[in-house]
C-alpha cells in the first residue's frame, strides 16, 4: 500500500474524533503513513495510519503492546477508521523529534567511538528486550534509529516486520529472500533460512548499522564499490568474505565487538544476550 | 576434560573398576534396566566427582528394545503419533522430567529420535524438546544435555555444520550430546575426509560458543572430535569395534561370539590375538600399551594360559586407553597428527617386515584420512 493511499483527509477525520490537533505530515513507508499531532500542551505524539491492515500491522501493534523499554518507541493507543468504504487502523505512538541517524550520518558526518558506544548498548538493551519477549525486529537500519528529543537517546522504531519466534512465521519457505532491508540484512534473511532466525539476526544487522556509523562503510563493502552497492548483499547472502581494511579497522578502534556481531552464521556471533552486552560494554575500558 | 562410560548391557560392573578410575561419570542406558534398579545405580555410583547422565534412548523408539517400552516416558502411541508433533514430544518431556525427578542423575539428555531425514526442521523441533526439558529440570538441579543426533553423510556438506550448529544454539544451550550417525559396518573405520571434517566443523562451532560438548558412542575417533575441541567423549565396551551404525544401538549379547580385540595406539587400531603376537616380537607395542595394566593382564594370561578367553579384559585394555588417551591430549603430551603421522609409518613397516594381518581391511589406510581432515578441516 503506498503512502497516497492514506489520504490526508483520513488523518484529519481521526484527529477530530479523538480531539488531537494534527500539526502536519512527517513521512510514510511503504505501509503506511505517519503525522504529527498534540494531544494536549508540549503532548506530541506521532500518529501511524495503514490503509486495510494486514497480519503483519496486527503483529506489530500486538508486539509494541508487549514492549516496555526506553529505547523502543512506545505505543500508546490504536484504532480503526472508516472512510468512504475503507478501513485504516492507526497508531498513536511517541513522537521522536531527534530525527533518525540517517538524518544524523547526513548532517553531522560519522560518529565517533563515544557515540558509537552509547548508540550500541542502548540498542542492543532493545534487541535484548525484544529477545526476552522472542520477538525478532528483523529491519535494523539507520533509518529505523531515531533520536528523543535530547537528541543523544536512540530509539528504535518501526516494528512492521517484527517476527514473534513463538508464532507461525508469515513469510512463505519458497520465498527466495526473507523480508528486511537487503542492505542491513543477515545473510540467514537474505536467503529465507527461517530456522535461522533469532535475535542474532538483529545482532547482525545492529552490528552492519554501528561499522556504517562509524566507519561510513558495511563490513561486507569492497573499496572501489559504490555506496549501498547490490554486490555487497549478494555478498552477504553468499557468506562471502568481509573488507579486510574495515575489519582491520574494527579490530583496531575500540568497537572490536562489531566484528563478532557481523560474522555470518548465527553460531558464530555473541551467542547469549549477557555475553554481548557485557562484551560490549568491556570495550570502554 | 573428561570421559564417560557409555553404559551398555551388563557394564555396572566397570564402573568400580579402580583401574578405570580416570572416567568421571557415566550415560546411562535405561535399555537393559528398570527405573527401581537404575535408581539404585545412580545413587550408588554418583557423587560429586562422578556425574550420572541419563540418556532416555528414545533413538528408534518403535524398536523392540529391551526394558525401554516399560519406562514410564516411553510413548504407547509411537507408532502412530506424529512425530513431528512439540504438542507430542511436550507429553514424553513432562513423563520424562518426572522419570528423572525420580532418579535424580546430575543430568539427562534431551529426548530424540534417528529422523529419516535431517532437515532443519528436525533440529529445530530437538531444540525446541531440549528446551522444553530445560524449564522443567531446571529447579530440581538437573542438567539437561541437548541431544544432537547428526548424519555423517549430512556434513559432509560444506555449510551444513554451521547451519546445525547455528539452530542448535538458537536459544540458550550450554551442553550439548553429539550422536553421530553413519552406516560404517562393524570394525570399520571412519574413511571419508568430508564426513569427518564436517563433524569436526560442527564440534569446532559449538565449542566456540562456550558450549561443553560431549562426543557419545566415541571410540579411537576421539582423537579427530578432541582435536575439534570436544571437551567430553563417551564410550563403551561395545564401541571398540562398532560405531556409527544404527545397528550398535541393538546391545549384543553378553560374549557370544565376540572375539577379543587389542587396541594398539602405536597404529591406532584394533587387532586381533594373533596379530598381537606377530607385532609384540617386533616392538611396536606403543608406551602406552606396556604402562596399560590390562595389557599387562592379557599379555601374562596369553603367556601363562594360551587360549583361555580375554574378552572382558580386551574391554578393560580398551576403555583404559581411551580415558590414558584423553589425559595425555589434554595434558597437551599427544600432537594429533605426529601421533597418526607415526601410526600411518609403523603400518609401512609393517608391509616391510610382511606382516599380514588376519582383517583384510585391517591395513591402517584409513589413518591417511584422518591425517587429511586435521589439516584440511580449520584450513
Amino acid at each position: 500500500m503506498s503512502p497516497a493511499s492514506v489520504p490526508d483527509e483520513v488523518a484529519r477525520n481521526i484527529c477530530l474524533s479523538e480531539g488531537w490537533a494534527l500539526l502536519g505530515s512527517i513521512g510514510g513507508g511503504s505501509f503506511k503513513r505517519v503525522f504529527r499531532v498534540q494531544k494536549a500542551e508540549r503532548e506530541i505524539f506521532a500518529l501511524k495510519i495503514v490503509a486495510e491492515a494486514s497480519p503483519r500491522t496486527s503483529r506489530e501493534v500486538t508486539a509494541l503492546r508487549r514492549c516496555n523499554h526506553t529505547n523502543i518507541a512506545r505505543l500508546f493507543s490504536v484504532g480503526r477508521h472508516n472512510h468512504q468504504g475503507t478501513s485504516y487502523d492507526y497508531t498513536l505512538e511517541e513522537f521522536l523529534a531527534g530525527g533518525t541517524l540517517t538524518s544524523r550520518l547526513d548532517g553531522n558526518g560519522l560518529l565517533n567511538d563515544e557515540q558509537v558506544l552509547n548508540l550500541g548498548e542502548s540498542i542492543i538493551g532493545a534487541i535484548i528486550h525484544l529477545a526476552d519477549l522472542e520477538l525478532v525486529h528483523r529491519d535494523i537500519k539507520p533509518d529505523n534509529i531515531m533520536f528523543k528529543e535530547d537528541a543523544v537517546t536512540p530509539v528504535l522504531v518501526d516494528f512492521g516486520l517484527v517476527r514473534d519466534l513463538a508464532d507461525v512465521s508469515l513469510t512463505q519457505t519458497w520465498a527466495p529472500r526473507g523480508p528486511g532491508t537487503p542492505y542491513f540484512s543477515a545473510p540467514e534473511q537474505l536467503n529465507n533460512q527461517k530456522h535461522l532466525i533469532d535475535w542474532r539476526t538483529d545482532q547482525f544487522s545492529l552490528g552492519v548499522v554501528l561499522c556504517f556509523a562509524r566507519f561510513g562503510f558495511h563490513p561486507f563493502r569492497n573499496d572501489t564499490e559504490p555506496e549501498f552497492s547490490r554486490s555487497v548483499v549478494e555478498r552477504v547472502a553468499a557468506r562471502g568474505s568481509r573488507n579486510g581494511r574495515i575489519l582491520g579497522l574494527i579490530r583496531t578502534s575500540g568497537l572490536i565487538c562489531i566484528d563478532q556481531m557481523t560474522r555470518t552464521w548465527p553460531v558464530e556471533r555473541f551467542l547469549t544476550k549477557e555475553q554481548l552486552i557485557r562484551a560490549w560494554r568491556a570495550q570502554r575500558n | 576434560m573428561s570421559v564417560y562410560h557409555q553404559m551398555g548391557h551388563d557394564s555396572e560392573n566397570l564402573l568400580s573398576d579402580n583401574n578405570l578410575s580416570l572416567y568421571k561419570g557415566a550415560v546411562m542406558s535405561p535399555v537393559n534396566t528398570d527405573e527401581e534398579t537404575m535408581r539404585a545405580c545412580i545413587a550408588i555410583h554418583g557423587s560429586d566427582s562422578f556425574e550420572m547422565i541419563f540418556d532416555p534412548q528414545l533413538y528408534f523408539p518403535s524398536a523392540e528394545r529391551g526394558s525401554l517400552p516399560e519406562w514410564s516416558y516411553f510413548p504407547s502411541d509411537v507408532d502412530t503419533a506424529e512425530q513431528t508433533s512439540i504438542r507430542w514430544w511436550r507429553n514424553i518431556v513432562i513423563k520424562l522430567s518426572s522419570a528423572a525427578r525420580r532418579l535424580h542423575p546430575h543430568a539427562v539428555c534431551s529426548p530424540a529420535v534417528v529422523p529419516r531425514v535431517y532437515s532443519n526442521e528436525y533440529y529445530a523441533l530437538n531444540q525446541q524438546v531440549s528446551y522444553l526439558l530445560k524449564e522443567r529440570l531446571a529447579r530440581h538441579g538437573i542438567e539437561v544435555l541437548q541431544t544432537l543426533i547428526v548424519s555423517l553423510s549430512d556434513l559432509s556438506e560444506e555449510r551444513r555444520p554451521a547451519e546445525i550448529a547455528s539452530i542448535t544454539t538458537s536459544s540458550e544451550v550450554n551442553r550439548v550430546y553429539l550422536v553421530l550417525i553413519g552406516d560404517l559396518a562393524p570394525r570399520r573405520e571412519l574413511q571419508d575426509p568430508n564426513c569427518i571434517k564436517g563433524a569436526m566443523k560442527l564440534i569446532r562451532y559449538l565449542s566456540g560458543a562456550g558450549i561443553r560438548m560431549l562426543v557419545g558412542f566415541s571410540s579411537s575417533d576421539q582423537l579427530l572430535w578432541k582435536f575439534a575441541g570436544a571437551r567430553d567423549c563417551a564410550t563403551g565396551k561395545f564401541f571398540n569395534l562398532r560405531r556409527f551404525t544404527p545397528s550398535r544401538f541393538i546391545e549384543p549379547s553378553e560374549g557370544r561370539g565376540q572375539v577379543p580385540y587389542w587396541f594398539e595406539e602405536s597404529l591406532m587400531a584394533y587387532i586381533r590375538e594373533s596379530d598381537l603376537e606377530r607385532i609384540k616380537e617386533r616392538d611396536f607395542l606403543s608406551n602406552a600399551s606396556r604402562s596399560n595394566p590390562f595389557s599387562a593382564q592379557i599379555l601374562e594370561q596369553m603367556n601363562t594360559a594360551p587360549g583361555r578367553p580375554w574378552l572382558g579384559l580386551s574391554w578393560r585394555q580398551y576403555l583404559y586407553w581411551f580415558a590414558d588417551f584423553e589425559l595425555r591430549f589434554s595434558r597437551g603430551e599427544i600432537e594429533a597428527d605426529s601421533l597418526l603421522q607415526e601410526a600411518e609409518d609403523r603400518w609401512g613397516r609393517l608391509e616391510e617386515y610382511r606382516i599380514l594381518f588376519e582383517e583384510r581391511r585391517n591395513d591402517g589406510n584409513w589413518l591417511r584420512q584422518w591425517r587429511r581432515s586435521l589439516v584440511e578441516a580449520f584450513a
